[in-house]
């Protein structure tokens, strides 16, 4: 694959579309690993994924609350990762997203993320807040006491991987049956929930890879996935070699 | 002995959680080399090394949380002598941090008063004479940093050598004075100069897979000798008609699994999160070695294909390899794997299972044996394959007779041209 010609200012954005969670890591793994060799610019994956449980390193088997069966029951499968964090789930609906970027201060990548999810919200009609005083438990965005969107990053050599998930309008219930976040009160809440429906995924998508980009002082660039090298058909061979 | 302390991996952050290290006790480190993953707020961080040498003792372990500055490890020198006997390592595993650090500093330098300084620093303090208990340090922890020994040289006469030993043992010495006051690229240690080299994306793609392989499968090998005599006829014939194109033995042995593999699905599946997954289409993968990676192009529908067109597609598929032309598609679908090396004299191995393919086949060389043949002994061609198999979806029955139907096939190798 020939480099591309990028600018510093810019800010890739690439929709994925509804992808498997195990597709999206080694999706993830190639660009971060192009992205080190200074092959790819600063790029935002945005997608949705199939039910999935992802657990950081530091979950507990206890966050499983009902059993690993009951989940394959559901079709919800669980998936450890390497990105910081507790178990979350993931679903059609929930807007995912993950910025490969050269990462500096990885808490500072944290905070800024939330400030572009607050800012995009507060267009939509949710009024959210992030709440780095009530310490790193309380990490992501919130409207009131309920949480609206989960963080959890990776960084390796400089580069960022994994990232966030806004709820949209997808369902909440899988979020009950797992000790969300490490947080065992925790309610969840969507834009959906909050506005009383009548939101789209594809409104959402807009809002936050705008306000994503504007956060970073860039201009934002549409990319294909095709121009990544991504043939989402093709990726769960993809990383067979 | 150097210290490994919590990193400030943010301006903000205070404190952080050990999530997993990378390298073991005993283990060496090179600068640069991915040491400890750690975790502070949502953010898991891999944390490459700053020392080299060897990494003496962990003090934080796996899920402890420690603030910004705190020791989590000792690294030593690998010139560095082995401390005296004693109970105090395996003791230091067990005792507090804080009581841990003192254990092994008193081991190592039995009633000095060590000062706490980053191994560059105390290199230059070294070779300009300068007594480390006479700075101040500015670094994490008051640790002594290269800046502070710079600011005392500029700042005293010359002085005489200090006759305060640093901590490194007598034998060493010689080889620190010699060593430049700036930390290289290239180290010099026993094994001579060390060059370190960076993965290429395809080598970390494969370590990763062949390591996961290793760790998740479990696999089992199955070995069988085959008599290629008819197979070698064959390819004489086929050499007379085309010269240039005649198929290889192994494009022979990429048919046979492919007929056989249609004739037993369960080798032709693959195992993905606790299914098994059955596919329609039988694709056979070639391992091909390029000059710094291993890659496996596909022949897709290898079963519904002549042996001359296998023969012509893996010939094409080696020489793009080769020439770095290969494309995604051609490495992906496939339904298992051939691995073929015997043209390197090789007589068996066992390979590594494709994951998520449900076994793999070995072949080693192909070379006239001797055998017993119609109760005689006879010069014969044989080769030995050995196939791998993934036992959460291939049981060994199946297996066997698998590989079984691949020899008759071979040993009969009229079905391949059809």
């Amino acid at each position: 694959m020939t480099p591309a010609v990028h600018q510093d200012e810019e800010l890739w954005v690439c929709h994925l579309g509804t992808i498997p969670y195990r597709d999206a890591l080694a999706i993830q793994q190639d660009l971060a690993a192009r992205r080190r060799a200074g092959d790819l610019p600063d790029t935002l994956l945005l997608l949705e994924h199939h039910p999935v449980y992802t657990r950081g390193r530091r979950s507990l088997p206890g966050e499983l609350t009902l059993g690993e069966d009951f989940y394959r029951a559901r079709g919800i499968e669980v998936v450890p990762t390497d990105r910081g964090g507790r178990v979350t789930y993931h679903g059609p609906g929930q807007l995912v997203g993950y910025p490969i970027m050269g990462v500096t201060d990885v808490i500072a990548h944290l905070r800024t993320i939330e400030d572009a999810i607050v800012a995009a919200l507060a267009e939509e009609g949710v009024a959210a807040r992030s709440r780095p005083q009530d310490g790193p438990d309380y990490t992501g965005v919130w409207v009131a006491d309920r949480k609206i969107a989960s963080l959890g990053v990776h960084v390796s050599r400089g580069v960022s991987t994994h990232g966030f998930a806004v709820n949209v309008d997808n369902d909440l219930e899988p979020f009950s049956w797992v000790v969300a976040c490490g947080l065992a009160d925790v309610e969840m809440t969507s834009i959906a929930a909050e506005l009383g429906g009548g939101t789209s995924i594809e409104c959402a998508r807009t809002r936050i890879a705008a306000s994503f980009c504007r956060v970073h002082g860039r201009r934002q660039r549409p990319v294909a996935a095709r121009e990544l090298g991504i043939d989402a058909a093709r990726v769960a061979e993809f990383a067979a070699v | 002995m150097a210290e490994i302390v919590m990193p400030r991996l943010s301006d903000t952050m205070e404190e952080g959680t050990v999530l997993r290290w990378c390298k073991r006790e005993g283990e060496h480190v090179a600068h640069g080399e991915e040491l400890v993953e750690i975790e502070t707020d949502k953010a898991a961080m891999v944390y490459e090394s700053d020392q080299e040498g060897v990494l003496r003792e962990i003090v934080a372990h796996e899920g402890d949380t420690l603030p910004v500055g705190a020791t989590i490890a000792h690294v030593g020198e690998t010139a560095e002598a082995v401390e005296a006997p004693s109970a105090t390592p395996t003791a230091v595993a067990e005792a507090p941090p804080r009581q841990a650090d003192v254990a092994v500093r008193g081991t190592v330098r039995a009633g000095e008063d060590r000062v706490k300084a980053s191994p560059l620093a105390r290199r230059i303090a070294n070779e300009s004479g300068v007594d480390l208990h006479t700075i101040a340090g500015t670094g994490p922890s008051g640790r002594v940093v290269k800046a502070d020994v710079e600011a005392a040289r500029a700042a005293a006469a010359p002085a005489p050598v200090s006759a305060e030993p640093s901590l490194i043992t007598a034998a060493a010495e010689p080889a620190r004075a010699e060593a430049a006051p700036t930390l290289a690229e290239r180290v010099a240690t026993a094994k001579g100069e060390t060059t370190v080299v960076a993965l290429t994306r395809t080598q970390q793609t494969v370590a990763r897979r062949m390591a996961e392989s290793k760790a998740t499968i479990p696999d089992f090998a199955l070995q069988a000798e085959i008599d290629m005599e008819r197979c070698v006829g064959l390819r004489e014939e086929l050499k007379r008609l085309s010269p240039e194109q005649a198929p290889t033995y192994n494009d022979m042995i990429v048919k046979a699994c492919a007929l056989a593999l249609r004739q037993h699905p369960r080798a032709n599946g693959g195992y993905r999160d606790g299914q098994l997954q059955l596919h329609s289409r039988v694709n056979v993968g070639v391992a091909v070695a390029t000059a710094d990676a291993l890659v496996v192009p596909t022949v897709f529908d290898a079963d519904l294909k002549a042996l001359g067109e296998i023969a012509r597609e893996t010939r094409a598929l080696a020489e793009r390899a080769r020439a770095g032309a290969i494309t995604p598609p051609e490495l992906s679908g496939g339904t298992f794997t051939v691995s073929n090396l015997g043209m390197y004299g090789v007589r068996s191995f066992s390979a590594i299972v494709n994951p998520p393919q449900a076994a793999i086949l070995s072949v080693g060389s192909l070379q006239p044996r001797a055998v017993v043949h119609e109760s005689e002994i006879a010069a014969r061609h044989t080769l030995a394959v050995t196939l791998v198999c993934d036992h959460r979806i291939l049981y060994g029955a199946d297996a066997a007779r698998f590989l079984q139907r691949i020899g008759e096939l071979l040993e009969e190798p009229a079905a391949l041209t059809l």
